[in-house]
């Protein structure tokens, strides 16, 4: 039978952030209050053009100002430096630049005034190119090419799938609907600015402070640029400082990581490169833009029957890992409801805007934007009752999709239930005001997108009943620590403050593939778990020579360990401890353990169980649209969540209301402006992120269906509360006022225009 | 981004700001609560030498009544006007628009009315860091011979998004504008240039000392849109007075209309405004005709420089003046 929250004592519990007095009273070091001895700035210079080959570059007055230390060009990168996903991206540029984004120079002084002054007389002359920066046009064969020694724009990915059969599903189905959908470019908006500082030791070994969320994969990128510079067999030593929000923007190693630790070499010093704001926006990555095609059918009651999609994504001029989200995608595409048959094609094209990369939901908002609209426009084609065709359709427990995904736990039915209760959706709201309702699918068991999908956990008891975890997973904010303390003191019969989560150093911490894909509670937790478990055995075979009694009944609650019926034997755990290491042959209560989730990789064939389990949610909006100016005013919103168990309710509602913020930020306001590949709104004033007057009210009911692979029963929730917000809303405006915007995001021109539209 | 290097003077009393300004005139720029002026410097917008703070001037901060005048010190905060009951009755429009200007944050801590009527024009491709305006040819305002906003445009095609600049020039008020030893009193219709460069007919030794609102007995309104609740500029704005005669409660005497974020300046619509008069207060449909002549009018100067479309924002002048007449007239009806 599953356990209800009333059998723990310490999972389930709204424990607010360990770390929130640090953050509030400005105690947490970030990377921009950190400062070592003899430290230098380093600053990059970008390029002017968007598109143009690099005839000259003098940095002679650069090199003689005073306080100067290094200046770098794209000829002082070794050849192999290179970045990405298909390493297409060196961390200077030479001979060319493909986007204003690109670096075409570096330097480190001094001062962070030096080294601007000297980035300011440094001179390059341009021969500009013309540039393309419309993906659909990027496609055409005449186009331009953005990398010359290429044949075609398009990247060789190989999002080509088919499972079934459309052609006959299409044949046989009672209505169908197709239309073409686009999303835009938004960025992360961290309120902490990238940073990095790399220093290197008399030996060569590189350490490097720096924001991150794959701590070991970072290392991994870093030891590759060694190599390139010719430092073979050197370490690497990665330390996180606070980092003030992640969202996927963390999810590649960036130039001006590569930047410092070529500077830091150059000049025998640490350097420091930071960002201002500007710069955040400006070098740091987007979520990609992406044009849909979508067409999907139903039978006659409703069911469906096949959905054919096809996307184009702006790559960018350069190839991140985040040019892997066609295959997140696919997860909606194939899965959210059942569907049998199932046809996905998939192109990133390179253009000379800025480059994308992974960001919060990693493609799946932008799938489920197109899904979720052509759900209410199949309903309305059909006739069917927009909530019934979705219950109609919905995922269930047992299931297994066309791609392979099991689906284990499934609360989706109970999360729509949710929404319904909350809001009307009989279209009987005053004139203007609408509801709408969308879903989602998404990975909450980790997800299997490298090779492996694991992450260690090493536990060390101390002398007195409190625990060091050394976690492989990241805290950015999200409230990981707090989650893994939890957990283990769950297992230990501890408190959360007895439980010190350590994250921040590769020397120290294990091994982890990332803080990506809403795996840290699921596989990180599950570490944590089975290192605590692992702990307890020792602990209990510890005690049981003490007590004289069987391991197995050895108990742990309320930091004691006993015997439960025997008052005589109970001690608590940390006079055990002292125990332990002051007898004579004594022992030492440490455990380690690694989780890697029974999920599978999807291979060539794009098949496969990619995650252990699956989170599934639905979003209800109710807006009311100012038919003579086109706003659109959110009145209401449900989020709903099937998160298999909330560890810490207060942590995951402020997850949920925090993606439902940037999810509304998404459907209504936020856009980065580009003009022929160049940033227009680098700030938060011309950028339209949600301000606190903003955001609404947000209810959102938990859904508890206790994953049996989960850590006591909980999948990842991280990213799910952005997914399916602007479909919900595109949706509830179409309730309203009978018009349907397919571009995001949702201004009151679009609005406007096409009310007109709809009234001539 | 960081501010350039400057000299930093407090001054302790009026006169000494006069002082300094008549000695330093254009090295000097005055620093009331810095949200414009300092923005724009860390841009490299501006490199003034000296800043001329008004922190210790509390003489400047206050709102009065004189007769049959508000009179409002320039270095009054944006919260204290909004507290205001003395504003929120007899000048309702200044207290709309204040309320939403920046964010509480700002209204309460830095924002001064000052400086909320002297921010400069803005541009989507003017107000860009050092590093972006460094890649292309100077604009008009940047000093240069170039327009982004307007191809081939001769001049700067900038625009005023103060929103309390649209609702005093609605109320009619006028503003006190010294130097050493000489004062001189402009209204807003006149002291907002059109000229996107320099958009006010003010010398660099001058210093804004009060705002005055004639109190008229009659009403007004200002409606703005924004995509944002806060921490956003209008992007089209309408401040609208109307004021009944003294014979006929029910007849309009006189009337103001001015539309603000789509033009160099705030733009008083004479023609909308006289068109009003002698018509009915519960007239909506004179208030959709005064809505469209504003439109039709306000549209030759409209330009193109702040996102949205031109067209969208063109059409919402129309909507923006009828919300605010509708608002003006309910209230006077009651």
């Amino acid at each position: 039978m599953s356990k209800s929250n009333s059998d723990f004592s310490v999972v389930g519990k709204r424990i607010p952030k360990l770390d929130a007095a640090q953050k509030a009273m400005g105690r947490a070091e970030y990377i921009q209050d950190i400062k070592l001895p003899g430290m230098l700035y380093g600053r990059i210079l970008y390029s002017k053009y968007a598109h143009a080959n690099i005839v000259k570059i003098d940095t002679s007055k650069a090199v003689a100002l005073s306080g100067v230390h290094a200046v770098l060009t794209g000829e002082d990168v070794p050849e192999k430096m290179k970045m990405g996903f298909i390493k297409d991206n060196p961390p200077i540029k030479k001979g060319k630049v493909c986007s204003f984004r690109d670096e075409v120079a570096a330097v480190a002084a001094i001062s962070p005034e030096i080294a601007k002054k000297a980035l300011d007389l440094i001179e390059i002359e341009y021969e500009e190119q013309i540039g393309i920066f419309d993906p659909e046009k990027a496609m055409e064969k005449d186009s331009p090419l953005v990398h010359g020694h290429l044949k075609s724009n398009v990247l060789k990915m190989p999002w080509d799938i088919h499972y079934g059969d459309v052609e006959k599903a299409e044949k046989e189905s009672a209505f169908v609907v197709e239309d073409r959908f686009t999303t835009q470019w938004v960025t992360h908006c961290c309120l902490g600015t990238s940073g990095a500082i790399a220093l290197f030791d008399a030996n060569d070994n590189l350490t490097i402070h720096t924001n991150t969320q794959i701590p070991s994969l970072a290392q991994k990128d870093f030891l590759e640029s060694l190599k390139a510079m010719g430092l073979e067999n050197k370490r690497v030593r990665v330390i996180k400082p606070i980092i003030g929000g992640g969202f996927g923007s963390k999810l590649d190693t960036y130039a001006y990581e590569h930047i410092a630790i070529l500077l830091a070499h150059k000049c025998r010093k640490p350097v420091k490169i930071a960002f201002d704001r500007v710069e955040e926006f400006k070098a740091t990555s987007t979520r990609q833009p992406t044009i849909i095609y979508i067409k999907q059918g139903c039978d006659k009651n409703g069911k469906l029957t096949f959905r054919d999609m096809r996307m184009v994504l702006d790559n960018g001029a350069h190839t991140s890992w985040g040019a892997t989200t066609p295959s997140v995608m696919l997860m909606p595409i194939s899965s959210l409801y059942r569907v049998e048959n199932v046809k996905y094609v998939a192109k990133c094209v390179y253009t000379n805007n800025t480059y994308s990369q992974a960001m919060r939901g990693y493609g799946n908002p932008q799938a489920t934007f197109a899904i979720e609209s052509s759900m209410d426009m199949l309903a309305e084609k059909a006739g069917i009752d927009r909530i019934e065709i979705r219950r109609i359709n919905r995922n269930q427990s047992g299931d297994e999709t066309p791609q392979g995904l099991k689906i284990t736990t499934c609360g989706l039915e109970e999360c729509i239930d949710a929404v319904e209760k909350e809001l009307k959706f009989d279209g009987k709201n005053e004139k203007g005001v609408g509801t709408g309702i969308a879903s989602l699918i998404h990975v909450g068991g980790g997800a299997r997108i490298y090779g492996s999908d694991g992450c260690g956990a090493i536990l060390k008891m101390d002398d007195y009943g409190k625990v060091d975890v050394f976690t492989g997973g990241t805290d950015m904010g999200q409230g990981l620590d707090n989650i893994i303390a939890q957990i283990v003191a769950e297992e230990l019969g501890l408190l959360a403050e007895d439980i010190n989560v350590v994250h921040s150093d590769t020397d120290i911490c294990p091994w982890d593939v990332g803080a990506h894909a809403s795996r840290s509670t699921f596989v990180a937790g599950n570490a944590a778990l089975g290192a605590a478990k692992k702990v307890k055995q020792k602990i209990q075979k510890f005690a049981s020579k003490l007590f004289d009694v069987p391991a197995e009944k050895i108990e742990f609650k309320d930091k004691l360990v006993f015997v439960p019926g025997d008052q005589e034997k109970s001690m608590p755990l940390g006079k055990l401890l002292r125990k332990a290491h002051f007898s004579p042959g004594g022992t030492m209560l440490m455990a380690e353990y690694f989780y890697d989730p029974d999920n599978q990789n999807m291979g060539k064939e794009l098949k496969g169980n990619m995650s252990m389990t699956y989170s599934f949610g639905a979003h209800g909006a109710k807006v009311k649209v100012d038919e003579e100016t086109g706003k659109v005013e959110v009145l209401e919103y449900v989020a709903a969540h099937d998160v298999g168990r909330a560890i810490n309710p207060l942590l995951l509602e402020g997850q949920v209301y925090g993606g439902v913020v940037m999810g509304l930020g998404y459907a209504l306001t936020e856009e980065v402006t580009v003009k022929d590949g160049e940033i227009m709104n680098a700030n938060f004033r011309d950028y339209k992120l949600f301000t606190a007057k903003d955001a609404v009210k947000i209810k959102a009911p938990i859904i508890e269906t206790d994953d049996k692979d989960g850590p006591f029963g909980a999948k990842g929730i991280g990213e799910p509360g952005c997914v399916p917000t602007a479909p919900a809303i595109a949706n509830a405006i179409y309730d309203a006022v009978g018009v349907r915007i397919k571009d995001l995001p949702i201004t009151p021109e679009k609005v406007l225009v096409a009310l007109k539209k709809k009234n001539d | 981004m960081r501010l350039p290097r400057f000299e930093y003077i407090e001054p302790i009393n009026f006169e000494g700001a006069l002082d300094l300004l008549y000695i330093h005139k254009d090295n000097a720029k005055v620093l009331a609560g810095g949200t414009d002026l300092l923005v724009r410097m860390k841009k490299g917008l501006l490199k003034p030498k000296i800043i001329i703070s008004l922190k210790a001037l509390k003489e400047l901060s206050y709102i009065k009544k004189d007769d049959s005048y508000i009179k409002i010190g320039a270095r009054t905060s944006i919260a204290d006007i909004i507290a205001s009951d003395l504003i929120k009755k007899e000048a309702c429009a200044l207290f709309e628009a204040c309320e939403k200007i920046g964010a509480v944050t700002i209204q309460h801590y830095r924002g001064t009315i000052g400086g909320n009527i002297l921010q400069d024009n803005r541009c989507i491709h003017y107000n860009q860091s050092a590093f972006h305006r460094s890649g292309r040819q100077p604009c008009h305002k940047d000093g240069g011979k170039i327009c982004y906003a307007r191809d081939a445009s001769d001049r700067c095609n900038s625009t005023c998004q103060s929103d309390g600049a649209t609702a005093l020039m609605a109320l009619g008020a006028n503003i006190t504008l010294v130097r050493k030893g000489t004062e001189r009193i402009i209204d807003l219709d006149n002291f907002y240039t059109t000229d996107g460069i320099m958009p006010f007919a003010m010398e660099s030794n001058e210093l804004l000392k009060e705002i005055v609102i004639p109190i008229q007995g009659g009403k007004s309104s200002y409606k703005r849109l924004a995509y944002r609740s806060a921490i956003d500029y209008p992007i089209v704005s309408a401040g609208v007075f109307l004021k009944s005669s003294d014979t006929s409660k029910n007849e309009i005497e006189d009337a103001r209309i001015v539309v603000g974020a789509i033009a160099r300046a705030p733009i008083f619509l004479a023609k909308a405004s006289s068109f009003l008069k002698g018509k009915k207060f519960n007239d909506i449909s004179a208030f959709k005709k005064a809505a469209d002549i504003s439109m039709d009018n306000a549209s030759t100067f409209a330009v193109h420089n702040v996102g949205s479309t031109l067209e969208y924002r063109c059409a919402m002048v129309s909507e923006m003046v009828f919300q605010a007449l509708k608002e003006a007239a309910i209230v006077t009806q009651e």
